[in-house]
């Protein structure tokens, strides 16, 4: 499986610019578990300790900020 | 014999459909065809481009190798104006005429224009493709003062994109709220003020009579049908999409608004198929035919065409779509269809905190959540297992909604 452990408060951070070469998609874009990872982080709910399918590291999500992935 | 597929549109529909086609059909030609000059690339985030925040390279979602290794042929500044469907052929702007076994037709959409004087006018942007967003990145980081035309979802990027590039803007509307089809002026504030937060100021009761231009033919100011007067560098008009269908001319393909198909995206004609933003879908939840322009959607459609092409009636689409708003502090999210339905229920929490779900016949067809999105895999479970839930408004409006909290449906 292509699952990673993330540890939960380092999973996602704000970032200002993004690398040219980041894999960068938008909330729409991402499955629902993913969808639901990041309103869970984004209001400081508890976030699954394992990374969506869809999300792996050094991906965008472009939300109400860009979220990096760790 | 090897089946032919063609693909019109090299959009999300298209590319997800060639994507499935050749893991359905490995041994079967492919072919793509787009009259953009680029290969498929992510429509959503060019907003976030033309903000000035986002590089180009991110944007680009396939490049020509990505059709190479799987052995899909890519036609790309190849615009398609004849299809003969009794022939099964389709002829090129160059006349030249291209065979197909099962066609899909996924050629979206194109911005509809204002019918009024000048609407053509330079710097009168709309918006949909890369190049539109070029274009739009250039004035706003030129120009100081921009107007913006259409109360709805795209018109909404416009707005985003004046705040982000430090533009002084007037979004003209013609009613007393930002779509107000699917919100309540109490829901429409919380996006009002969150404009004005950005610097792009709304103005109700508007709209455009007509653009004056300088000697240029270069926009200069909007006169709304008030009379009032609004100068700006640029404007950005976003009123809706007239779909790609001048193809579908003279042939039997039913239309209704939209390209008739039913849940497997097979329109009315034999061999062709439909998806993405310009059908009218049969739509298994809503029991009835529905629209929408989403990427979610337009993707899964691609996906079910293409299954189906290969195997008919093999798939079914049924799916709640989303759309959401991630350009202020809190976002938004409409899904489903929040502007249709014989009754509603709606909540304002605080002033960036609301929710409000559109129903019919009791059960969940759309909604609107803003601030909090938590809710939003549970409302669309409700509406997607067509639970009648209408009788138990107060618990879907809880803050914190539990599903469980329902009492249990009655056996009917
Ligand atoms: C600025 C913007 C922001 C958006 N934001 C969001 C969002 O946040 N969330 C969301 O879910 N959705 C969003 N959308 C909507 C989403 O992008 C669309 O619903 C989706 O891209 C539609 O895909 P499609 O494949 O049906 O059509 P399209 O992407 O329009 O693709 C159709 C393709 O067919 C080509 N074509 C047309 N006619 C011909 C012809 N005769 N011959 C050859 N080629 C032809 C067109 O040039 C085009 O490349 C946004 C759209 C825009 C424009």
């Amino acid at each position: 499986m292509s699952q990673s452990v993330a540890p939960l408060e380092r999973s996602l951070s704000r970032v200002d610019r993004v690398h040219p070469s980041a894999r960068v998609r938008h909330f729409d874009q991402l499955s629902e578990s993913a969808q639901e990872y990041v309103i869970a982080w984004a209001s400081d709910d508890a976030v699954p300790n394992v990374l969506p399918e869809d999300l792996r590291a050094d991906d965008v999500v472009v939300f109400t900020d860009y979220l990096h992935v760790a | 014999m090897t089946e032919s597929y063609v693909i019109i549109g090299d959009g999300i529909a298209g590319s997800s459909a060639a994507e499935t086609l050749r893991e359905e059909a490995p041994d079967a030609d492919i072919t793509v065809i787009t009259d953009e000059g680029e290969a498929l690339y992510n429509r959503i985030l060019i907003k976030e481009f033309a903000k000035g925040k986002l590089p180009e390279a991110p944007i680009s979602i396939h490049d020509e190798s990505w059709y190479d290794e799987r052995d899909v042929e890519l036609r790309l500044n190849t615009h398609v104006k004849n299809l003969d469907p009794d022939a099964h052929t389709l002829e090129t702007h160059e006349e030249e005429v291209i065979d197909y076994d099962k066609l899909l037709v996924a050629t979206g959409g194109t911005p509809t224009q204002l019918p009024v004087d000048n609407s053509d006018a330079e710097g009168i942007h709309h918006f949909w493709t890369f190049q539109d967003a070029r274009r739009i990145k250039e004035s706003a980081e030129s120009g100081e003062k921009a107007v913006i035309v259409g109360a709805g979802l795209l018109g909404i990027d416009l707005a985003a994109i004046s705040g982000a590039q430090d533009i002084e803007a007037k979004y003209l509307m013609r009613g007393d709220a930002w779509w107000r089809y699917a919100l309540s002026v109490e829901g429409a504030e919380i996006m009002h003020n969150a404009m004005r937060d950005i610097g792009v100021e709304p103005v109700f009761g508007s709209g455009v009579d007509h653009f004056e231009t300088d000697d240029d033919g270069h926009v200069t100011a909007a006169v709304d049908p008030n009379g009032d007067r609004f100068e700006c560098d640029w404007a950005g008009v976003a009123i809706g999409l007239n779909f790609n269908t001048e193809i579908l001319q003279g042939t039997s393909v039913k239309q209704d608004g939209g390209v008739v198909v039913d849940q497997h995206m097979q329109s009315s004609v034999d061999d062709i198929y439909a998806a993405g933003d310009l059908t009218r879908f049969y739509d298994t939840i809503l029991g009835e035919y529905g629209q929408n322009g989403s990427w979610g959607s337009a993707k899964e459609q691609g996906t079910i065409a293409a299954k189906n092409m290969v195997d008919p009636e093999s798939a079914e689409f049924r799916w709640v779509s989303s759309y959401s708003i991630t350009h202020f502090d809190f976002p938004f999210l409409s899904f489903g269809h929040p502007t249709i339905g014989d009754d509603e229920v709606e909540k304002k929490y605080s002033d960036t905190e609301y929710r409000r779900l559109a129903l019919k016949d009791g059960k969940i067809v759309g909604g609107v959540l803003i601030g909090d999105l938590a809710p939003q895999s549970a409302y669309k479970r409700l509406m997607k297992e067509e639970r009648v839930v209408g009788d138990q408004k107060e618990v879907l409006m809880q803050k914190k909604f539990d599903p469980d909290d329902l009492a249990p449906t009655q056996e009917q």
